[in-house]
């Protein structure tokens, strides 16, 4: 469960407030998917960083009760001179996970050969996408979140992540930025719109869909 | 459903994860690269040594110059490095404040960790060096000396930890923070008895509290040095409302040094 306890979020730019979230209240349920929509520079991603911590919100409380995971494919954790190996091994030590299983995983996943033990820096943006694609998949979240990023690579690999990510769909829940409205039916079960600083809840996702095509004109 | 940790079981499993990719990203990951964490400080301490028993061979108190100069300067490399290493571990680890787990204070405190042991190791290691060129680095009173040591690195930490959240906020804060350590080094009385000075001078060194961290530890090896000079309170009060202080500011500005990337 996420729960969002009266929450404002705003950023000054040049002098103008920019309100994200205007005051808002809301439970993510454990066991739901959820898909939010809004046009561009709506807060989307925004909202996405204040779920997963990694950014605070200006007042207000959000409470977690579940794992949850960074955006998927966020490559920020990574160390350029550091080899893959060893971010993999960090990345294992903050979440408390089996390093040699993760390796094992991240290694097989990304195919990326003896480039996991090449520093960072000497990644191609390809190389890169695919070992943070693997660690987001490697480490066992209740709750992902997805910016937009679903899949990486080529045609073959992003089937290989869809695949994967179907997988986990399984046993977690996600948590979906996207404006591939076919992408949020088909993954999410409850739509939120986030427009003007307001957030709203819809049960059905097909509603939702219907008010981001209507804002989105 | 996932076993869930309590807070600080996850805190120090971040901590732990961060003090091994600072040390392994820092210096390499080969054990000469991790000796240099120690030997940067080191030889620092060496070279200011040898700089002062080259040209001065008469000090104010004591017969030993070793431990005169010595006395000195290990508390401001003690204070130093800790003070200026700390500064710098918001801004070169904040990618890390993307992963959900990770806050601004596990990022201070992991540095912390580093530095810390890289100090007890210069202090062993200096012992030991003077010890091999037949000085006698055991002081008279090993507790004070102890006590003085500890309470320096406690100072560099808090210092460190305060200029660390400055940093984060504010990239000015950079050349205070370094100014600020050059004039407490300057007028703690590393290469000096602070009580052959001026008295308005000897007044204004007071407020600098590594001055008491040099009057403690020479307090430690010299009979009777230190009074009127020396102030425990202060030196402790001064790291622990610093500290104090550098915990509210990240406290009240958190959400801020988080996305200042």
């Amino acid at each position: 469960m996420i729960k969002f306890d009266d929450v404002l979020k705003f950023y000054q730019i040049r002098g103008h407030r920019k309100v994200v979230l205007n005051h808002v209240s809301i439970m993510l349920q454990a066991g739901s998917s959820y898909g939010i929509l809004g046009v561009n520079g709506s807060g989307k991603s925004t909202f996405v960083r204040l779920i997963a911590g990694s950014e605070l919100p200006n007042s207000g409380r959000i409470q977690r009760t579940i794992r949850v995971s960074w955006p998927l494919g966020f490559a920020g954790g990574l160390h350029p001179s550091l080899t893959g190996r060893e971010n993999v091994k960090f990345l294992s030590r903050v979440y408390g996970e089996n390093a040699r299983k993760v390796i094992d995983f991240v290694e097989d996943f990304s195919e990326i050969g003896p480039y996991l033990d090449a520093p960072v820096r000497t990644y191609s943006s390809g190389m890169l996408a695919r070992v943070a694609f693997g660690l987001s998949m490697a480490i066992n979240f209740e709750c992902y979140l997805i910016d937009e990023v679903m899949a990486v690579g080529d045609s073959r690999f992003q089937q290989r992540c869809r695949t994967e990510f179907m997988k986990r769909k399984a046993y977690s829940d996600l948590i979906m930025v996207s404006h591939d409205v076919t992408s949020v039916r088909e993954y999410c079960d409850h739509g939120l719109v986030l427009t003007d600083g307001n957030l709203h809840y819809f049960h059905d996702v097909d509603d939702a869909i219907e008010l981001y095509k209507r804002i989105n004109i | 459903m996932l076993a869930k940790d309590s807070p600080i079981v996850i805190q120090a499993r971040v901590i732990m994860a961060i003090v091994l990719r600072d040390m392994h990203s820092r210096y390499g990951r080969t054990f000469f690269g991790t000796l240099i964490i120690i030997a940067w400080p080191l030889s620092h301490l060496m070279m200011l040594m040898l700089a002062f028993l080259i040209t001065r061979r008469i000090v104010p108190i004591g017969t030993d110059p070793a431990i005169f100069v010595g006395t000195g300067v290990l508390p401001y490399i003690l204070f130093f490095y800790p003070g200026r290493m700390i500064l710098f571990s918001i801004a070169q680890n904040k990618s890390l404040l993307g992963l959900p787990p990770v806050e601004p204070t596990d990022l201070i405190i992991a540095r912390c960790i580093v530095e810390i042991n890289a100090a007890f190791w210069v202090t062993a290691i200096f012992g030991l060096i003077l010890y091999l060129f037949g000085v006698n680095p055991l002081p008279h009173r090993p507790v004070d000396a102890i006590m003085a040591i500890l309470a320096t690195i406690y100072l560099g930490f808090a210092l460190g930890f305060f200029g660390a959240v400055m940093y984060g906020l504010v990239r000015a804060w950079l050349a205070i923070h370094f100014l600020g350590l050059i004039g407490m080094y300057l007028s703690s009385g590393v290469f000096i008895v602070p009580t052959s000075l001026p008295e308005k001078l000897r007044d204004l060194m007071w407020f600098n509290p590594l001055m008491h961290s040099v009057e403690w530890l020479r307090s430690a090896y010299f009979d009777s040095y230190g009074y009127g000079m020396l102030n425990v309170g202060y030196l402790l009060g001064y790291a622990t409302v610093t500290l104090f202080l550098a915990l509210v500011i990240e406290r009240a500005t958190r959400g801020r040094l988080m996305i200042e990337h």
